[in-house]
């Protein structure tokens, strides 16, 4: 379906351009991340190596605290310099590190290559400016030689590929007339406006309800395979990852514990956490009877020092070296089970 | 199954009027609730659940209708036969944040039921039942003396529920009470309340909106829709066999999600 | 009384953080000091408030009068700690009383809501736009001048400020969730309205009376500057301002002093306050 009419050569057809650029890879190499909160010191993001593939849609998921919204802020330069700080670690886009752009560099990267999009859309859409002037101004922030009438075709098709119902309508409405899920997929069309070959998406659904979460989801995933671009999704909920991504990575106090393409995480989850915690969620497909697993505790304080594995303390099949090193990322999975000195360890754990 | 329902709602309506717009929260609602049976009650938000569980628990009148309490009519109640009342059907609700007076220590809180209704009581004897129900709910005693944001969001909640438990009531009226843990909290809280329900012989009416929760705790299932219940029964059969076009949809986003 | 209502752990942990402040600490300090000299200072000197000395009349500061004297001769010094006496008296209660109106009428408004709510807040609104100068005019004309008239010109319209803070902040209180759960719970009106609605304001209260204070001071000062406040032979800093101003040419430190004391007093109250309400404010909690 050509969307893009008579516009200038900019805009090559989706396939013309994956030929043309490469949609971009995304290299983390140990990120580290530390927050100062009113005079606490806080590791929220703990060493975090992993990489996206073009055409690839990863999920990092965890639950709240763990530091995944810190760190998809970092990736991008947006941790505000009184808030926290990025101690260590390289973030690899096409090659180029991230970090060590100045800001005026990175304002070439962020909201261009690398889109975004948030949780809570209308708060992130301003309040004083219809929605559709919003994507031209995005528009033409980024193509700044094109005219008014071709940043609002291109508005008006951005509006019609993220599957609002009546473009023309919603051109000239504001956010707060607007439904959740409406401001959401506005905010998707703000964030393809200048063509990123990256979409960073913090919980872009988690404030929808269920059908609409499901309409976004495939709205996203359809724009991406449609597009060529990659997406880093970002998600507590693990019930969304089969439907949507193809590798997914477990995050736990600000470490990354597992990497798995999806189908193996939920058939064979390696960490502990990952078992306990897919063993603790009901799905609609098992029977009612199979009992929720309960992981006891509570997650690890992260403005103190963690010795060894941050899971450690409720994990129930601990080895001798959990307490005192943290495990390595070896085959994917960072757990001392893994070590064949705790094979026995390890075949209870299986067996469990 | 026991004959008579320990709650039933008859042809429940309540219209909000502000200037000259309306909006009717809930419509003809008819449910309902057994003694063995916990029920639980689905929709999306503006599906006019929460306002369901206010009218029930008369924190808002209905415009129509009807709510039987272990078959009495509560709007026909003064408000002191409706204190009797509130003994036995008591409530928790979803912000653990809000839900909690920020002033008040968890053994305040949780003492208040017993001030409102044990004056009798001495000082001494309130705090021994306080101090009980905190161990009951999986508190640690000695941290009576907090205040709320001492506590993390599923230690809050676990105050709440014993702060609803402190006058042994038959019905706890849940409003969404772990949509705002994490997963791994939640399924600590589910597994209390089970346990709860088994230990003490309570039950739930559980709204909620995460389908695959409800379905793991609930034995019939409303789905409302709107204002109006689409779809009740029980809830094995609704999950395989969904009647109503809502449902259908509901049920199919959540499992094309998982 | 429940102790829920002035519930010690919060307390605690306000007065920490306001420990943390320092300028509210160097407020409080200094009023500490105010308020100890205002009452063991005079004994300081053998120099009462109402002595005069007529040969001394209008000496400079000096070993024998540390503020100098005035144009009869009394030690400044020694009326200025009366002033501060009487000045700190009129503020304090002026603003207590306020605090006690404004509390009942705010938080009834409040809690009631609705058109009575809305009716009360236009009667607030007529009342304070009557000007306050005719006030005090009547109430001289009625009652003569004095620290009677003052403190009852100073609450007349006072209260209104502390009123319109409480109801504010019961209207944002009203809906939450945990009000909600009490009255799930049976709690009757009245204790909704002391334990829970009242317990949350109270940081708001005690950081407006703090900041009604220098305001109820500088009025004082000024009402007795026009010459409606307490008479001769007492004084307060306004009195001593009145009666100094003529004679800034030649005798500064008699406007100097009671000038200096009016403006330090309320801007330790002033940083206390505004200390106060950051230790109170809920924003700051997580």
């Amino acid at each position: 379906m050509p969307l893009i009419r008579g516009c200038a050569d900019e805009h090559s057809t989706p396939s013309l351009r994956n030929q043309k650029m490469k949609a971009a890879e995304l290299e983390v190499q140990n990120l580290r991340v530390t927050f100062y909160p009113k005079g606490r010191k806080v590791q929220a993001v703990r060493g975090v190596s992993f990489n996206i593939k073009p055409n690839e849609r990863v999920a990092i998921v965890g639950e709240s605290g763990c530091g995944k919204s810190q760190m998809a802020r970092a990736l991008v330069q947006l941790i505000p310099s009184h808030a926290g700080k990025i101690e260590e670690g390289k973030v690899l886009y096409d090659g180029v590190n991230l970090l060590s752009l100045s800001e005026k560099e990175m304002r070439r990267y962020r909201g261009r290559e690398i889109g975004m999009i948030f949780q809570d859309a209308r708060a992130s859409l301003s309040p004083l400016i219809t929605v559709g002037d919003q994507i031209v101004e995005a528009y033409k922030d980024h193509h700044p030689l094109s005219t008014k009438k071709e940043a609002e075709s291109r508005a008006l098709e951005l509006l019609e590929l993220v599957q609002i119902e009546d473009p023309l309508r919603s051109f000239g409405q504001y956010p707060h007339e607007l439904s959740g899920g409406m401001c959401q997929r506005v905010m998707i069309a703000l964030a393809l406006a200048p063509d990123p070959k990256l979409l960073i998406a913090d919980e872009p659904t988690t404030a929808l309800d269920v059908t609409i979460q499901a309409q976004i989801l495939d709205l996203l995933k359809r724009i991406q395979e449609q597009f060529g671009m990659s997406i880093l999704f970002i998600t507590h909920d693990f019930s969304l990852l089969s439907g949507f991504c193809h590798r997914a990575l477990v995050m736990y106090a600000g470490e990354i514990v597992e990497e798995a393409h999806v189908h193996e995480l939920f058939k064979h989850p390696k960490h502990p956490y990952t078992k306990a915690l897919l063993r603790s969620i009901p799905r609609l497909d098992l029977p009612k009877t199979s009992p929720l697993e309960v992981i006891e505790g509570n997650p690890p304080d992260l403005s103190k020092p963690i010795n060894g594995c941050p899971f450690q303390p409720r994990c129930r099949f601990k080895t001798p070296q959990c307490g005192s090193t943290s495990p390595p990322m070896i085959n994917r999975v960072a757990c001392w089970l893994y070590d064949p000195r705790f094979k026995e360890k390890y075949e209870l754990f299986t067996s469990s | 199954m026991s004959s008579s329902p320990l709650l039933s709602v008859k042809n429940l309506k309540k219209t909000f009027t502000h200037k000259e717009h309306s909006i009717t929260a809930v419509e003809g609602v008819c449910l309902d609730l057994y003694q063995d049976r916990t029920l639980g009650l689905v929709g999306e938000s503006g599906s006019g659940k929460s306002t369901l569980a206010k009218l029930i628990l008369r924190l808002e009148k209905p415009d129509e209708g009807e709510i039987f309490f272990q078959g009495v009519d509560l709007l026909k109640l003064s408000r002191k036969e409706m204190l009797d009342v509130r003994m036995e059907l008591q409530v928790i609700f979803q912000d653990p944040y809000g839900a909690l007076n920020p002033r008040m220590t968890a053994q305040e809180v949780i003492m208040e039921p017993l001030e409102i209704f044990m004056k009798n009581l001495s000082f001494t004897e309130k705090r021994q039942r306080v101090l009980h129900l905190m161990e009951l709910v999986g508190l640690d005693p000695n941290f009576s003396q907090r205040l709320p944001h001492e506590f993390s969001g599923g230690q809050r909640q676990r105050i709440s529920i014993a702060r609803a438990l402190a006058l042994h009531p038959r019905l706890i009226i849940c409003d969404e009470p772990i949509a705002a843990l994490d997963v791994s909290i939640q399924s600590q809280i589910i597994n209390l309340l089970k346990r709860l329900k088994a230990e003490l012989g309570l039950n739930y009416l559980f709204i909620s909106h995460d389908l695959a929760m409800v379905k793991y705790l609930c034995d019939d299932l409303a789905v409302m829709h709107f204002g109006k219940i689409v779809e009740k029964g029980d809830s094995e059969n609704i999950y395989s066999n969904p009647q109503h076009v809502y449902t259908k949809a509901l049920l199919s986003s959540v499992s094309r999600l998982q | 009384m429940n102790t829920a209502t002035f519930s010690l752990p919060y307390f605690r942990e306000s007065i920490f953080r306001l420990k943390e402040n320092r300028a509210a600490m160097v407020g409080l300090w200094l009023l500490i000091f105010l308020f100890i000299a205002a009452i063991i200072a005079p004994f300081f000197t053998p120099y009462n408030y109402y002595e005069t000395h007529l040969s001394l009349k209008n000496y400079p500061p000096s070993k024998e009068f540390w503020f100098g004297t005035d144009e009869l001769g009394r030690n400044v010094f020694s009326r200025i700690w009366l002033g501060a006496r009487i000045s700190l008296f009129v503020g304090i209660s002026a603003a207590f009383i306020d605090m006690i109106i404004g509390v009942i009428y705010g938080a009834f408004a409040g809690f009631i809501g609705g058109k009575i709510d809305e009716m009360m807040m236009r009667f607030c609104d007529i009342l304070n736009s009557l000007p306050q100068l005719l006030i005090v005019i009547i109430l001289l004309v009625l009652m003569g001048p004095g620290l009677t008239t003052i403190i009852l010109a100073l609450t007349l319209t006072g209260w209104i400020n502390m009123a319109r803070i409480i109801r504010g902040h019961i209207h944002q209180i009203k809906h939450l969730d945990f009000v909600m759960a009490a009255k799930a719970l049976g709690a009757s009106r009245f204790r909704i309205l002391t334990h829970h609605l009242i317990t949350n304001a109270v940081g708001s209260i005690i950081t407006t009376v703090t900041l009604t204070i220098p305001g109820a001071i500088f009025t004082e000062s000024f009402l007795s500057f026009l010459g409606l406040g307490v008479q001769a032979p007492m004084a307060s800093w306004g009195t001593m301002a009145s009666d100094g101003l003529p004679a800034l040419r030649f005798y500064p430190w008699r406007l100097f002093f009671p000038a200096f004391f009016i403006s330090i007093t309320m801007f330790a109250f002033n940083l206390l306050g505004d200390g106060l309400r950051d230790a109170f404010d809920p924003r700051l909690r997580r």
